[in-house]
């Protein structure tokens, strides 16, 4: 505890002793960070004394307007439009199907040397010779006859099986009275984060949870309240799911009997 | 140049608003998953600002500040469609931002920072500006850990258990950077200035 000089834990150790209230002290009270005993005798001193009583308000003040500064839109000062613009451009990149002026494919080289231009127009004239060849000798030639061979399994493109959660409505709702297994999202820091990355906020409480198999996946299921009563949403994640990254595989909402 | 491009910059978020205008929040984020292009720069636009100062008061650096958002908007940007509508989606956007910071603070608490390394002349402008202004300028002179701290704690509402997760720190050094912080803003706030203040810390 980096807030509590090691004089002042001895100033607070000692029964009977008034700790001095000065505002490190009252800020440490108003942190937390004292024992029980010590928090109540301070608190007795602070009542009887306008001084500290002004300097907690003066601590408390402090926190609301911290609070106030996170929802104040208007004191939120200019931001140089360079970096902005680059995100934005950044945002822009991830668009499917972005066509876009200032796009890489419209991006010009540099003049190269002309013995170069030379060398790259006759290697394209020669390429463009050999494919007229080789098409040619195709077509005069007579096909090689293939046998016919039956349609196997093999032979069939495997489609990509569904993103779907593996568990029925019923098994997602026994998880509410298992324990959860995150799996490798056991780490608290790993998981607050993951919630994060959903939307959640990160003391959101998680009804259930379980590795499972999707599509071939690892992946980590997990349970929340959902907004309407009486239903659970399932979140399928990736086990490496973060603030960054959630891969989110698949979500169901179940509605509780 | 700079006017130039600041003209462009103003271009845009007009044919931006424009696009946007009317929607809320929520249904731009709507829009973006259902994958309307513009959309979710719209709403980064619209928000800008606000998230911007979030990312440097829990940043060490203005570049890191700008990197962090940018990696929390590229998240918030694949995982829109993971959004649930029970939190306001500027808080959504604005714990994301967060998260990415106090990401970054941890895996770099190796660069221990010693001295303030944001200095930003304070001075006694405090009484003809903005109390949120003058608070945003007093945070600034905060070292990064203290600040990030109480912009977790204090201003998004995390608890000391998931500040202190995140940070990969123990809660009592959160608690006790919490302290460290309020203590000393007060003293930079000018709220201690009176005979009340028993022990004024210099700042």
């Amino acid at each position: 505890m980096d807030g509590v000089g090691p004089g002042e834990s001895d100033q607070y150790d000692h029964a009977g002793a008034d700790p001095p209230l000065t505002v490190e002290a009252l800020a440490d009270l108003q942190a937390g960070l004292l024992d029980d005993d010590t928090a109540a005798r301070m608190r007795q001193q602070i009542r009887a004394d306008p001084d500290a009583r002004q300097t907690m308000d003066a601590l408390n003040r402090v926190r609301r307007d911290i609070a106030h500064l996170g929802t104040d839109a208007a004191s939120a000062p200019e931001v140089a439009p360079e970096g902005i613009d680059g995100i934005a451009a950044k945002l822009r990149a991830k668009r499917p199907g972005r066509s876009r002026r200032g796009a890489a494919h419209t991006a010009r080289p540099g003049r190269l040397p002309r013995s170069t231009r030379l060398a790259i127009a006759l290697a394209g004239l020669a390429a463009a010779a050999v494919a007229a060849w080789l098409g040619t000798a195709a077509l005069i030639s007579p096909p090689t006859p293939m046998p016919s061979r039956p349609t196997t399994a093999e032979h069939i493109t495997v489609s990509r099986p569904p993103m779907m959660i593996p568990l029925s409505d019923q098994q997602i709702l026994a998880l509410l009275d298992d324990k959860p297994d995150f799996g490798p999202l056991a780490d608290p820091q790993r998981r607050t984060s993951c919630l994060t990355g959903l939307g959640y906020p990160a003391n959101a409480r998680v009804l259930g949870a379980r590795p499972v198999q999707i599509a071939g996946r690892s992946a980590i299921l997990l349970v929340f309240a959902d907004d309407t009563p009486g239903t659970v949403t399932a979140l399928a994640v990736a086990p490496n799911c973060s603030s960054v990254d959630t891969g989110l595989l698949a979500d169901r909402h179940v509605h509780r009997p | 140049m700079g006017f130039g491009r600041l003209v462009r910059h103003d271009h845009r978020k007009e044919q931006g608003e424009q696009r946007g205008e009317g929607r809320s929040d929520a249904e731009l984020l709507a829009a973006h998953v259902a994958g309307d292009p513009y959309a979710f720069e719209e709403l980064f636009y619209r928000h800008h600002r606000q998230l911007h100062r979030v990312a440097r008061l829990t940043s060490r650096s203005a570049e890191d500040a700008e990197d962090a958002l940018q990696d929390a908007m590229a998240s918030a940007h694949r995982g829109a469609g993971s959004f649930r509508q029970d939190a306001a989606v500027s808080s959504w956007l604005h714990r994301i931002v967060v998260n990415a910071c106090l990401d970054r603070l941890r895996r770099n608490k190796t660069h221990l920072t010693i001295a303030l390394d944001d200095v930003y002349p304070v001075a006694d402008q405090t009484a003809q500006v903005e109390t949120a202004i003058a608070v945003h300028r007093a945070l600034l002179r905060l070292p990064v850990e203290q600040r990030a701290a109480v912009v977790a704690v204090d201003m998004h509402g995390y608890s000391v258990a998931d500040t202190a997760a995140m940070l990969g720190v123990a809660e009592g050094t959160v608690k006790s950077r919490c302290a460290r912080a309020r203590a000393r803003l007060a003293a930079i706030l000018g709220y201690l200035e009176t005979d009340a203040a028993p022990n004024r810390p210099a700042g």
